[in-house]
């Protein structure tokens, strides 16, 4: 059953159907690989390999420092070339450059896992394996599986909406490793021990849902549910309100409320932590947009540079003039075709010239089309004339500090004002004020 | 293979860098002015149907003088010209369709200056606009002959003499107000009085070739294009609805549930013409999902009170400048919840997004 929601929404064109219907590919890394010591939220890690060093697959090259934070490790085996300081997603970080050997020698699984792990054993093999949230954001996913003591967890919510357009990595994994991921949420909730499990789907993704009700037979706890699809239903406040009716309060965290929600994808990575004992060194990446020749689904080794997954998606049948880290709604655009696929490349999107319309910016008519897609129920073009005005506070009052930077309000714009640009300067500007005081 | 392709890099491309989203809705403000001139056509073809050529000769003119007056404001003040936006093409359509049978065309230039300057362009042009052009532009023209006796010749016709007889008497004959059948049932009738023209004709809009304003005479014109705005999702269909549904609920329950007069009500005068092209207008409608509930239904009160109880028979007018002017106090007070509070935002400054934007170069440069 298609669950409709009344959460307020932008339906951009799906723009999946290049990559919907085709099965994951492993590729072959490339002879040089790059490993950021920052591919997720928090204190970047430590380099703990030297130029010179010989590494193999499942070698730790970067600790984690600090709570939040994750370790790095190799995906290849060979010998880390060189550790420099590079501009890649995050910012300016150090990044250790490996030459692949070719022949994937891999380091023994992690000792303690294994089909019967003590519940207190499992973040810590969470921590280990260097797993951050696999739907974009990366948050440390150890960190969520620890709430604190005060905070019962009744609530396990996958997040399988995967409303970014031209993406379909979410879509394939479930597709094809429902049983994993299922295994996944087998070994958190022995965790959390919840009453409930949802999985999110958006009514695009009908297969997914098929398959992991096939591989959550007999096991009570897990409801799917079928979301109408449409932008951002995959916001995780938005899909905790969808499952549960409960709102997380602002400036709060899910575990408030008595839910952790993590990606699909996050959970095949639990599964094959816990239970393989593997660190997170490949994840699924669709690569996708005209552009594209051939687009793909790819299991990618992390680090391997965007520049080598091109020629095998077909090369350029026309020529990209955005090239965009994640979907066109939340992505980021990149130019250096040497930063790799990191922990959080869910896709890349290529979009040519004539997709990357710039209109004019024209007077604003009130059409109040942009509170009418906020997902949060702000008043978007409100806080943008704050800010422009240089009234700060009241970009604050008007809650500036609760967008989700979804886009939705830009998107929608009939006269093409920058509502998300200049809400994000106003966020920044507020964050410098309360620094101030 | 020999000849081995060399790797794609994407050194090899002119890339941009840029902020999400990376997409954007197809439409623009300038579409959007277009749709609402295209849902206009009709009830210009029908008043030309029912009233002759006059109709295109006037609406012309209210057209020409609205996009010029707006061009020559802006050159004057060396703001950027936007008159490429098409609103004030629509701004000129609805006031020549607002126009009573037998206009003078130096009416109709008088008014459409008074509505571009005064209320569209002086408060700081496009969607600044606290009052809707259109409609004060017709208030002002139904006022003009009030406001020439009081100040002019010093004599309150509102005092000498009663009500709307007042207005009529005391005007040129091209100066009447629009909605001529719409006298016979208002000032206080609760039924159709004998010798009104048929329902089906008012709904048509053979009315005589006397009844209404120009553009409004054809209920069914009016209501083709309506669903044509609705289905381009230029309107919301909540805000005629609300406006004529709370409209005839009230009319019922005055009239003892008389169906015919609450018909009469809603096919005669400029009712429609505004439920779908002016109390849904953008800039001076609500913003808030709450004010846009409220505006057409207070508008709706509004004008049930005016028709039931007023010294003139056509309060649309009156009722959404009204509305106008408190829309922005009501919108403040229904702010939408944000998610995760649960109070409505408190904004201790002005709320209206009419505000100049005072340091808008200094800070789009950084």
């Amino acid at each position: 059953m298609r669950l409709k929601t009344k959460q307020k929404a932008t339906f951009p064109k799906h723009n999946k159907s290049r990559t919907h219907d085709k099965a994951i590919e492993r590729i072959d890394a490339p002879a040089i690989m790059v490993y950021p010591m920052s591919m997720h939220i928090g204190a970047p890690a430590k380099p703990l390999v030297e130029v010179g060093s010989s590494v193999k697959v499942g070698t730790l090259i970067g600790e984690a420092q600090g709570f939040i934070s994750a370790n790095v490790y190799s995906s290849v085996s060979g010998e880390v070339i060189s550790i420099e300081e590079r501009e890649v997603l995050s910012g300016i970080h150090t990044c250790v450059i490996v030459k692949n050997d070719g022949s994937y020698v891999e380091e023994p699984p992690f000792p303690e896992a294994g089909d019967n792990v003590a519940p207190d054993m499992v973040p810590e093999l969470i921590r280990r394996a260097g797993i951050s949230g696999m739907g974009g954001a990366t948050f440390p996913t150890d960190v969520k599986m620890r709430p604190p003591k005060d905070k019962k967890i009744d609530t396990l919510i996958l997040n399988g909406a995967e409303c970014e357009p031209y993406s379909t990595s979410d879509f394939r994994t479930m597709v094809e490793y429902a049983d994993e991921i299922m295994e996944g949420v087998r070994v958190i909730d022995g965790v959390l021990n919840v009453d409930k499990v949802y999985i999110g789907i958006e009514d695009n993704a009908v297969e997914a849902g098929e398959a992991l009700k096939k591989a959550a037979k007999g096991y009570d706890k897990v409801e799917i549910k079928v979301l109408e699809a449409k932008y951002p239903q995959g916001s995780e406040k938005q899909l905790i309100e969808n499952c549960t009716g409960r709102q997380v309060p602002s400036g709060g965290l899910p575990a408030d409320i008595g839910c952790v929600v993590s990606n699909v994808g996050t959970f095949q990575a639990i599964y094959r932590a816990v239970r393989l004992g593997k660190p997170m060194v490949e994840r699924v990446t669709t690569v996708t947009g005209t552009p594209i020749a051939d687009p793909k689904n790819l299991l990618v080794r992390i680090g391997t540079p965007i520049d080598d997954v091109i020629d095998i998606c077909g090369g350029f049948q026309e020529a990209p003039r955005k090239v965009i880290h994640g979907g066109p709604m939340m992505g980021k655009t990149i130019k250096d075709g040497a930063i790799p696929i990191s922990k959080g490349t869910t896709h890349i999107t290529f979009l040519t010239a004539q997709e990357v319309d710039d209109e004019e910016r024209m007077d604003c008519i009130r059409c109040s089309e942009c509170i009418n897609v906020c997902p949060v129920s702000l008043q978007p073009i409100l806080i943008s004339n704050a800010y422009e005005r240089g009234d700060i506070e009241k970009a604050e009052q008007l809650g500036a500090m609760d967008c989700i930077e979804c886009g939705n309000c830009s998107f929608i714009c009939p006269s093409k004002i920058p509502l998300l640009d200049n809400i994000r300067k106003a966020k920044t500007a507020i964050k410098q004020n309360t620094k101030a005081v | 293979m020999s000849s081995k392709k060399t790797k794609t890099t994407l050194a090899d491309y002119d890339l941009v860098l840029d902020q999400s989203p990376h997409i954007f809705e197809k439409w623009s403000s300038q579409w959007i002015m277009l749709q609402v001139i295209i849902a206009l056509l009709l009830p210009l073809a029908a008043g030309t149907y029912f009233f002759g050529l006059q109709v295109l000769w006037i609406t012309g003119i209210a057209v020409l003088t609205s996009v010029i007056s707006e061009y020559l404001y802006e050159r004057l003040v060396r703001k950027r010209v936007t008159i490429t936006d098409l609103s004030a093409v629509v701004t000129g359509m609805l006031i020549g369709l607002s126009m009573p049978n037998g206009v003078t065309w130096y009416s109709t230039v008088i008014v459409s200056i008074i509505a571009i300057i005064f209320i569209k362009m002086i408060p700081g042009g496009i969607g600044k606009n606290r009052f809707n052009p259109a409609v004060g532009g017709r208030i002002i023209y139904l006022m003009a002959p009030w406001i020439v006796n009081t100040f002019v010749s010093g004599e309150d016709v509102l005092t000498t003499a009663s009500s709307a007889e007042a207005i009529t008497s005391a005007t040129p004959t091209d100066l009447v107000a629009s909605a001529t059948p719409l006298y016979y049932i208002s000032s206080g009738a609760a039924e159709v009085p004998d010798g009104a023209q048929t329902l089906w004709n008012l709904f048509l809009g053979n009315q005589g070739g006397w009844g209404g304003s120009l553009g409004e005479t054809s209920s069914l014109a009016i209501l083709i294009a309506m669903l044509y705005l609705i289905l381009r999702r230029i309107i919301n269909p909540k805000i005629p609805a609300l406006y004529i549904g709370t409209f005839a609920l009230i009319m019922l329950v005055y009239s003892g549930f008389d169906f015919e007069y609450m018909m009469y009500h809603l096919f005669s005068g400029a009712l429609l013409l505004a439920a779908t092209f002016m109390i849904t207008d953008y800039a001076s409608g609500g913003i808030t999902p709450m004010g846009r509930v409220l505006f057409p239904i207070g508008a709706a009160i509004l004008t049930a009170a005016f028709r039931i109880n007023s010294f003139s028979p056509e309060g649309v007018g009156f009722s959404i400048l009204i509305m106008n002017a408190i829309i922005p106090f009501l919108d403040k007070l229904v702010m939408p919840k944000i998610y995760g509070h649960k109070k409505r935002p408190q904004v201790h400054s002005d709320y209206s997004i009419t505000e100049p934007l005072k340091k808008r170069d200094v800070l789009t440069e950084n």
